[in-house]
């Protein structure tokens, strides 16, 4: 140590000889609120001396005399400081996002300002994300920028988030952007295996998975105290350059690193929340379990599962504690041992209130050649559904260093350690809510114990079988589903990179980069004996084992060419590399009770599923400005992929794009102080998915759809099979997709630019999408893979940033965010209309050619022209119907509604003053739909709010009518004959009975239409006050900063949806979005969050 | 300098020959098709044809006959013929994807090298499966089907008569096959789950199969009861030679009905209108095919229960039946009835005194000398000895009897519906306006 420190200040010593005109100047960068600019960078105009602010945004630097100093940071407008003074220097850089100053960092590393770039960016910087100490890196970004969609699966610690920029460009890959961490690639996948769905074929972006766990997408497993901005690619003229992988868009992500010139800075930041569920369905409360109005209860066979009983109030206990209830049986009011009335109990006292807690601590600093950064992070939460917890550990350290004036190298890992237990959700006889909300509000889960969840008594009957409501088969009680099924998933990873550039010459510098990223992640899901899924008990341990390599070598020329025309030009050659290896090992039957270990199983199988690919490509990037005003940018890449046949498997994409800041030609006046108007072009593909271009022989499995069937070896038989009901014929002529695409867009800023205006309108058309088409099983096959859809997206999205307010000591920024998307699925395959996404056979998310991507699909209400949802309902005017007097349901399904919003908004508020900050986020989603399956399932059973009026009279609006023998509409006239047509409206008054909530008004036996709901909300997405210690205090507590912020995350929802956050989706972060099956409940979260420095 | 080295080496990888990607490109996991083996196929294609027809085929015929009741979910609308389209792509899909692919592959490999044993049974698997398809839904593909990995991925539909004759062919055939005195390189042997690839047995399997074809058509037809008889005669001579597939132990080798019964729980054994026949009867079978006291499966139900294709019992039953349809005495028939029945509960496992007992008591086991009145009782006593078998609706159909109490309006139904996949992606040649009742299938008359 004190080797290498002699060393360095040798080094220094010399470094002064040589520039005997330097002074050294220190001080500190702050931004408009005096918080501290950590990682500012100071550059001196015209050479390439440089230094970085610590975290403090303290600095110190050796400069020549007369020089000029740039200072700059990502989200604020570099200053020049033409004169330098005596130091300490107290340097405030204006800021944020509000300028179009600000240097993005764009594909394969490239740092540009933005206002020299052709296409929609947007940065989201440190000081926008953490605010509520979730931990989850990817809904941290929730609202904060336009274009971009986040849905939270759920609010189960560890569920996946969503994450999508514009629109979807394809119908079964993958829709979500590339992630990248300090330039290097890093996995975003969904690894999950559903014993209860359709097992490894659910897993990924075409997953259908409806039961099992909310599964996890691997790009939650950043640390956001990490990140230093995320900048969005939003189309592909910005990704072109990255290829095949950012098809999508990206995600830039570059994480803090140390200041050079900086003593070590220790930080710390603590938060801790507690968590509630935020919304629930609503339930009734009046009536008892039971059927036809008369009380049933859990052993008294199959009218116990309903809760369509006699009214509560006109029932008594016995008091008798049975094993079923600890105030004895339920009997009637005449019943002479009758003791305490009976009640309604409240089954959310399941939900307890979660906590987490997430702290980090960092070290930082460097000497004037070198950096670096350590820190230590953990996330600790406690869910609201007793016994789901997640833990995540993520350490980091990176570095860098100037080895000579030429040659600099870097590089960074990450390791990361995640520990999860997540409940069952979903369509799944052992999901949590699905157990919970089709319990009778007369039964008790958790027995009228204090501590249910531990104490067996609740779940288990002294018979040793599971004690639930309906006494026998049917869904588990919940507290067995958490103690009883389990399920358990660890992570381990490390991604990193490693980086050298040499300055080969003054106008030219070599670099290369190479990046890896290896996770392996174990889950382990059983069931217990007596578990409704698996009665015989199950054990499924599965393991994910990933890696991918990146290399990046890039040689890049700058030169200016005129003294107006300077222009720089990169060529590089990108290799990938990915191998996933998955095993899955299966035990079934077990054999001693409350025992969850593969030793238990009677019998095994098991399987593996891998998968190799490698890419290289060639890139070259040209750029060129014009008198610093007109920037012309011109990208190729050629890429060869595995995946695609030899013939095809090389293909060339290119982009152009040109940004003019006019306001430099003299557009500029008082109120108009900044103008760019922005064009670009672009050509992106896709690959394949591995192994398609095959039909392969695969271990024979057999089921029946109510079944989950055989699995091979048979009584010693091994079994192969080239077709089955779910096997792929293979294509070898498979070729990439491709997406051409235009943009065209302004910046503006007004009044000094406390009113800017960034705006985009973009269209863009993928065609020979790549699809897994179903084929008739006659052929021997289900489906076969294909490039056939063609998908447009057009949209168009606004950013407004304004200051309303800025005096010495307040500030108020005010921020929108607009976006709106048109998607259309122009057309699938020859002959195929419908993809099915995602869902059920009555409850399902599709594609549809001629509809936007998306949408849900299933029956309808009879209507007097049954091809037009506008035209008014039919009601049934057979007298001797039950449902006499009631809507008709159709078996004709038709697109009932679109999972996309018509639009997403947020406005953003900073109000400071002094020290105190106080910051709120609103959210917007206006539109869009859900399948409120959940609804309908408590409909049917009665447990529901809206069954709470059974029994009342009511005129269904619409005309008196039928369907005929021949499934025309007709309806009977005053003589009582039969006539084709409708009649005229309704007058018959029905009632809403069970009959009709069990067949007519619900989605679950009756019509998929009946359960459609508007998924649109206004939403509090965050709300936070902190107070910044001024720095005199701080002086002399010995500290650099203190702070304290109380938060909020969701305290307030407005929405007409009635069941969970709409912000929801059963098939977790897959392409189906908007299913609604008894998903897990979404949260809401008060915490406090400490930041210190020293 | 070592930079440009390095640069080298990536243009070397990236300039590597056409294999540097092809070969990443390959699936690990499948076998390459050259390794593959007919007694990985036989298996694959036994299990399915077993799971399908004592899953989603048993289920279809034993609500729509009363041999159960559903109670729950999908089972209980069936229960009342409310049937969609979706419903059926599972049955339909394990016909043609799971079973008769694979036992294409299979066919054509055995004939392309020679494994002449292989091929026989093939072919008579080919056969048994198609009669099912036929017999539930009448016209199907056939001729063009199963040529998805060669392009065609929309089959035109066979008449159901003529796929009659095709299936006779296939029998015919692969009786022929088996008794080739050269069985090939490689012959079948515990790979065959159903037969352990002895060739007389399958052989009397054919013959088995070839005994229905001709039944099927025999109402006022003395011929084809002729033709069933011989038939009879060179099939089963006793419960030993039974066609079917035995399940396993374990849960994932586990009978469709147990999985059916563990899983979903939707079926009631005891609410049915055989069981209440069987009451009436005092019938010694029932206790040992249902567990009356928790509504459970018993013999059909445990874990590895078989799935019965052809018993000996059927072709006694039959043999009675076509006695007496091609004009033969009451006499004959009646021995044959009554060895039918004893049969079969020889199998189930009642005692000898309990089967004396019953054919003493009972009056209808005795056939009478009017021919309706007697293949009404021969069917009635078949309906429970084919119990939870796919064929029972096929007897029912051809004989309406026993008599049974439609559960609501339009009747029992009379055939399957083609599924809701075959409409959407084959519509072309798909036959439109098909009903539980129409067209019935060629021979159901």
């Amino acid at each position: 140590m004190r080797k290498f420190l002699s060393a360095t200040l040798a080094c220094l010593i010399l470094a002064s000889i040589a520039n005997a005109q330097t002074q050294e100047v220190t001080g500190k960068i702050v931004d408009s609120t005096g918080a501290p600019i950590s990682g500012a960078t100071l550059k001196v105009k015209g050479s390439k001396t440089g230094a970085s602010a610590a975290p403090d945004g303290s600095f110190k630097i050796k400069i020549p005399h007369g020089s000029t100093l740039i200072v700059s940071s990502i989200g604020f407008t570099p200053q020049e400081i033409a004169s330098v003074g005596n130091s300490p220097l107290m340097i405030t850089l204006n800021g944020s996002n509000r300028t179009m100053n600000e240097v993005v960092v764009t594909a394969i590393g490239i740092s540009r300002e933005k206002r020299e770039l052709g296409s929609a960016t947007q940065t989201i910087t440190a000081d926008q994300l953490n605010r509520t100490g979730s931990g989850n890196p990817l809904s941290e970004l929730n609202g904060k920028a336009s274009g971009l969609t986040v849905v939270n699966s759920s609010g189960d610690p560890g569920a996946g988030t969503y994450i999508r920029l514009r629109g979807v460009t394809s119908i079964t890959g993958n829709n979500q952007p590339l992630m990248v961490v300090d330039g290097v690639p890093i996995d975003n996948s969904i690894n999950t295996y559903d014993p209860t769905g359709a097992g490894i074929l659910a897993s990924g972006a075409n997953g259908n998975l409806t039961g099992g766990t909310q599964p996890t997408n691997r790009g939650v497993d950043l640390n956001p105290n990490d990140i230093e901005s995320v900048t969005l690619l939003k189309g592909p003229a910005a990704t072109a350059l990255y290829g095949i992988q950012a098809a999508s868009g990206a995600l830039i992500i570059t994480t803090k690193r140390g200041g050079t010139g900086q003593g070590p800075v220790i930080s710390f930041n603590s938060s801790t929340s507690i968590d509630h569920t935020n919304k629930l369905p609503e339930r009734q409360n009046i009536y008892s379990q039971g059927d036809n109005g008369k009380y049933f209860g859990p052993t008294d066979g199959s009218s116990s599962k309903f809760t369509w009983g006699a009214r509560i109030d006109t029932l008594f206990r016995n008091g008798v504690a049975d094993a079923y209830d600890p105030n004895g049986k339920i009997v009637g009011a005449s019943d002479p041992t009758k003791k305490t009335r009976a009640v309604a109990y409240d089954p959310y006292k399941f939900f307890r209130t979660g906590l987490t807690y997430n702290n980090n601590i960092a070290l930082s600093g460097g000497n004037s050649k070198t950096a670096y950064r350590m820190s230590l992070g953990n996330l600790h939460q406690l869910g609201v559904i007793p016994q789901t917890k997640y833990d995540k550990t993520t350490f980091n350290i990176n570095g860098q260093a100037t080895l000579s004036s030429r040659f600099t190298i870097s590089g960074g890992i990450n390791f990361i350690r995640g520990d999860n237990d997540k409940a069952q959700q979903g369509s799944n006889t052992s999901g949590v809510m699905l157990g919970l909300l089709r319990t009778p509000t007369t039964f008790d889960n958790s027995n009228g114990l204090s501590d249910p969840v531990n104490n067996p008594a609740s779940y288990v009957l002294p018979n040793g079988k599971e004690r639930d409501y309906r006494g026998g088969p049917g869904y588990d009680n919940p507290y067995w589903t958490v103690n009883r099924v389990i399920f358990h998933e660890d992570l381990l990873r490390a991604f990193g990179y490693g980086q050298a550039s040499y300055q080969l010459l003054d106008w030219i510098t070599i670099a290369y980069k190479l990046g890896g990223d290896i996770y392996s992640q174990n889950d382990k899901n059983a069931y217990d004996i007596g578990s409704n899924i698996a009665p015989a008990g199950a054990v499924h341990l599965s393991n994910f084992y990933n890696q991918q390599y990146n290399s990046d070598i890039t040689v890049s020329l700058k030169k200016n060419l005129t003294s107006d025309l300077s222009s720089s030009l990169l060529v590089g050659h990108n290799y990938f590399t990915l191998n996933q290896h998955t095993k899955l090992s299966h035990g079934t039957g077990l054999t001693l009770p409350d025992f969850l270990d593969m030793a238990n199983a009677q019998s095994y199988t098991n399987q593996e599923f891998d998968s190799r690919k490698r890419s290289s490509a060639f890139y070259a990037e040209g750029h060129l400005s014009w008198k610093d005003m007109l920037f012309l940018t011109l990208t190729g890449r050629r890429e060869t992929s595995s995946t695609l046949p030899a013939k095809n498997n090389s293909f060339f994409y290119p982009s152009a794009s040109l940004a003019w800041e006019f306001y430099k030609a003299g557009g500029a006046n008082t109120v108009l102080s900044y103008g760019k108007l922005r064009t670009s072009f672009a050509q992106v593909g896709k690959d394949a998915p591995t192994h398609s271009l095959e039909t392969y022989y695969l271990p024979s499995a057999v089921s029946d759809g109510f079944t989950t069937g055989l699995v091979y070896p048979i009584n010693g038989n091994t079994g192969y099979q080239f077709g089955s009901s779910v096997a792929i014929i293979g294509n070898p002529n498979l070729k990439a997709e491709k997406t051409s695409s235009f943009e065209f867009g302004t910046d503006l800023g007004f009044w000094k630019n406390r009113v800017s205006l960034n705006a985009t309108l973009y269209y863009s058309r993928s065609s020979d999408v790549i699809l897994t088409v179903p084929v008739a099983f006659t052929s021997g096959f289900a489906a076969e893979l294909l490039n056939a859809a063609v998908i447009t997206n057009k949209g168009l999205e606004i950013t407004l940033n304004t200051t309303p307010l800025r005096s010495n000591n307040w500030r108020w920024d005010l921020n929108f965010n607009w976006a709106r998307n048109i998607n259309l699925v122009k057309s699938l395959a020859p002959g195929v209309d419908r993809v099915l996404l995602a869902g059920f056979t009555n409850g399902e998310v599709d594609a549809l050619a001629g509809k936007p991507f998306g949408v849900i699909y299933g029956t309808t209400y009879v209507r007097s022209n049954p091809t037009d949802l506008k035209s008014p309902l039919l009601i049934n005017d057979r007298k001797g119907d039950d449902g006499y007097g009631m809507p008709i349901v159709s078996n004709q399904s038709m697109a009932l509604g679109q999972i996309d919003p018509d639009w997403t908004a947020s406005v953003i508020n900073n109000l400071t003053f002094k020290g105190f900050t106080l910051g709120v986020q609103v959210d917007i989603r206006h539109g869009g739909n859900l399948w409120d399956g959940t609804r309908g399932a408590m409909t049917y059973f009665g447990t529901s709010q809206l069954t709470a009026n059974r029994g009342q009279a009511t005129t269904f609006k619409g005309v008196a009518g039928h369907l005929n023998d021949n499934g025309d509409v007709a309806h009977f006239d005053a003589a009582g004959n039969e006539t084709l047509k409708p009649g005229g409206p309704n007058t018959v008054a029905s009632s809403l009975n069970e009959f009709y909530y069990q067949n007519i008004g619900n989605s679950f036996i009756g019509p998929i239409e009946a359960n459609i709901e508007n998924s649109g909300f206004v939403r509090i997405r965050q709300a936070s006050l902190g107070y910044q210690l001024p720095a005199s205090v701080l002086k002399n507590m010995h500290l650099r900063s203190l702070s304290l912020t109380i938060f909020a995350n969701n305290p307030a929802l407005w929405t007409k949806y009635k069941g969970v956050d709409p912000e929801t989706s059963l098939a977790g972060p897959a392409n189906g979005q908007g299913l609604d099956y008894f998903n897990n409940p979404g949260i809401r979260s008060y915490g406090v969050r400490l930041g210190l420095s020293l | 300098m070592k930079y440009t080295y390095l640069l080298l080496i990536l243009l070397a990888a990236s300039a590597c020959k056409k294999s540097f990607y092809t070969d990443v490109n390959i699936n690990p996991n499948a076998p390459s098709p050259n390794s593959i083996v007919p007694s990985v196929l036989l298996p694959s294609v036994e299990g399915a044809l077993a799971y399908m027809q004592g899953g989603d085929l048993s289920r279809f015929s034993a609500l729509n006959l009363q041999q159960v009741t559903g109670n729950a979910r999908q089972a209980q609308a069936f229960s009342q013929y409310t049937y969609t389209l979706q419903d059926f792509d599972a049955a339909w899909g394990n016909i043609y994807a799971d079973v008769l692919e694979n036992n294409e592959v299979l066919l054509q490999m055995a004939d392309a090298k020679g494994y002449h044993a292989y091929s026989g049974i093939a072919r008579i698997l080919k056969a048994y499966t198609m009669q099912l398809a036929v017999d539930n839904w009448g016209s199907v593909p056939y001729s063009n089907a199963l040529l998805g990995n060669s392009g065609n991925l929309k089959p035109a539909f066979d008449n159901d008569r003529k796929l009659y004759d095709t299936i006779a062919k296939l029998t015919t055939d692969g009786i022929a096959q088996l008794n080739n005195t050269d069985r090939g390189v490689l012959t079948p042997s515990d790979d065959d789950a159903v037969y352990g690839g002895k060739a007389g047995l399958w052989i009397k399997f054919a013959h088995a199969i070839r005994a229905r074809l001709f039944l099927h058509q025999s109402k006022g037809n003395a011929a084809m009861a002729a033709g069933a008889l011989g038939e009879i005669n060179q099939s089963f001579t006793s419960n030993a030679d039974n066609a079917q597939y035995v399940f396993g132990n374990t849960e994932t080798s586990a009978n469709p009905w147990y999985q059916f019964n563990e899983q979903r729980t939707d079926i009631s054994f005891n609410n049915a209108t055989m069981v209440d026949v069987m009451t009436i009867l005092r019938d010694p079978r029932l206790p040992i095919l249902i567990d009356t006291a928790n509504d459970g499966l018993l013999y059909y139900g445990v874990i590895n229960a078989p799935v019965e294709f052809i018993t000996y019992d059927e072709l006694l039953f039959a043999g009675a039946e076509a006695t007496l349809r091609n004009g033969g005495t009451t006499a004959a028939a009646n021995v044959l009835y009554q060895k039918a029945i004893k049969s079969n509960m020889q199998k189930l496992g009642v005692k000898d005194a309990d089967i004396d007992t019953y054919i003493a008591l009972i009056e209808s086991l005795t056939l009478t000398n009017d021919v309706d009145q007697s293949i009404k009782l021969i069917a009635t006593q078949e309906y429970f000895a084919l119990y939870l078998n796919p064929e029972a609706w096929t007897l029912w159909r051809r004989t309406n009897s026993p008599t049974l109490t439609p559960a609501t309006g339009a009747g029992i139904p009379r055939r399957l519906l083609y599924p809701q996949s075959e409409y959407s992606y084959n519509k072309a040649n798909t036959p439109a306006s098909v009903t539980l009742y129409s067209p019935r299938i060629f021979w159901d008359n």
